[in-house]
């Protein structure tokens, strides 16, 4: 691989990795005002990152709609959507009448009705697996029922011991394991920063 | 009874449950939760002139849960003495939704570019957060509708984190991002408002006193829609999520009967 594939990557990784890391430990004012800089920067590749994901989108759906392959009819109705809303957008404006129609009778509508199916199955579901078949089933049922009354805000008229024992259950439970998956998770991503920062992780280079 | 047809009935049920409360309101009680209570008072307790930031930012797919909560906080923020930096850091729909909600809510007189601003959206997610509380003079040269950041009055001293005193974030993801990125760097009072699913692991910031409060989906939305005495849309969906969350507990106790009854039919197998 030549030098500009790996060494140059991984020589600009290392540099501002230590650069950005050393601006959260240390108050050396040019050092911050260089961090700032570089964190603008990834802003700004980030931005540049979604026009090349929608121009990628679209090249690969329009070469689908033109090779007629696969279900290509579907193609059609993004790319449609998709110039449409850039369109109007550029046109009209982020803030006008045409695009916000787009956003709250077409988009919103369309995302919360594919969300609100979650509701049926997700009952249907509780009704077949929340099942006292072991112990940890049984745990599993009661801490689900604890947490659902307890959110269920009629439930506490009936009784407010429903509201402790889902408080419970999400403050001493729940915190101890959720601590422990934030705390396990932290450490790994330190790791994983010192190994990329120190070259041994290259996964970001293309896998190899 | 056959599987489909409990599945069908189910539906049916969830459906009528979900629809007749929001057409005919049964007014069920409603009692406010201490941690929605803790960002109303968040809010209350800031001196004059204080910097919040209300981070809208959440696509469409959330917009059930979000949405109530950012008109009850968004009306809150403008009943106060506050100056208000509005900014979306992680989903572009944050911008659809300021603007929006921007349109609907009572501003009690102030004065855009005195007393509130909108920033509009930064791509980068971890890098936006980042680089929003590093110098939002530099991240973003122009507000939402061009004008150059330092021509803003209310910006001349708003730079930095530190001089940000409560950051209020409507995110559906990124929590940690939010708490490493900036609250913890800035020792900065935060106050989520999230969907439900994300709430066990808010929680846990909230129990470890870095976040100052939260908002549980529609119910936190509901709740400070009765502390603000401004109903929207949150108090309406509350009796569809109570009578939902009581079929729920009758389907799972039945199912339970049934799974009883099946097993000593068939001679405990």
């Amino acid at each position: 691989m030549v030098w500009y594939r790996r060494e140059l990557p991984l020589t600009i990784t290392f540099v501002l990795g230590i650069l950005i890391s050393s601006d959260y430990f240390l108050v050396f004012a040019p050092l911050q005002k260089t961090a700032v800089t570089f964190n603008d920067f990834a802003t700004i590749v980030a931005t540049f990152a979604l026009g090349l994901g929608a121009a990628s989108l679209t090249l690969m759906h329009s070469k689908k709609i033109i090779d007629r392959s696969g279900e290509w009819y579907h193609s059609v109705l993004l790319v449609a959507s998709l110039l449409s809303v850039v369109a109007v957008g550029l046109i009209f404006g982020v803030p006008s009448d045409a695009f916000q129609f787009q956003f709250k009778n077409i988009y919103s509508p369309l995302e919360a009705t594919v969300f609100s199916l979650l509701a049926f199955y997700l009952l249907t579901t509780a009704y077949r697996a929340l099942r006292i078949r072991t112990v940890e089933t049984t745990v599993f049922l009661v801490s689900a029922l604890a947490v659902v009354m307890m959110n269920a805000p009629v439930t506490e008229f009936l009784w407010g011991g429903f509201t402790n024992i889902g408080s419970w259950v999400l403050n001493v439970p729940n915190t101890a394991g959720q601590r422990g998956i934030l705390i396990g998770a932290a450490i790994g991503a330190v790791a994983l920063a010192i190994r990329t920062i120190l070259g041994r992780e290259t996964g970001y280079l293309g896998g190899k | 009874m056959k599987t489909t047809t409990i599945n069908y009935l189910i539906y049916v049920l969830i459906f009528l449950a979900v629809s007749v409360p929001i057409l005919v309101p049964l007014g069920l009680p409603l009692v406010v939760s201490k941690p929605t209570r803790d960002v109303y008072e968040a809010i209350q307790s800031l001196p004059a002139n204080s910097v919040v930031v209300l981070d809208v930012t959440y696509d469409p797919i959330n917009e059930v849960e979000q949405w109530p909560m950012t008109l009850a906080l968004m009306e809150h923020l403008f009943t106060r003495p506050v100056k208000i930096v509005l900014v979306s850091l992680v989903h572009v729909g944050g911008v659809v939704y300021t603007l929006r909600a921007l349109n609907i809510v009572d501003k009690h007189g102030k004065v855009y570019g005195q007393d509130y601003v909108y920033l509009g959206y930064f791509a980068g997610v971890e890098a936006a957060m980042s680089a929003f509380v590093s110098d939002m003079h530099t991240l973003a040269k122009t507000d939402f509708y061009g004008t150059p950041i330092d021509q803003i009055p209310m910006m001349k001293n708003i730079r930095t984190g530190k001089d940000i005193n409560l950051f209020i974030t409507l995110t559906t993801a990124y929590t940690s991002s939010y708490i490493g990125l900036i609250q913890a760097p800035f020792k900065m009072p935060m106050a989520i408002a999230t969907v439900s699913v994300s709430i066990p692991e808010v929680r846990a910031y909230y129990n470890a006193g870095q976040v100052v409060g939260f908002l549980n989906g529609i119910r936190g939305a509901a709740e400070y829609e009765k502390l603000i005495n401004r109903p929207y849309w949150g108090l309406g969906l509350m009796d569809a999520i109570s009578v939902t969350h009581v079929i729920l507990i009758g389907f799972v106790v039945l199912g339970n009967i049934q799974y009883f009854y099946n097993r000593r039919k068939s001679g405990g197998k």
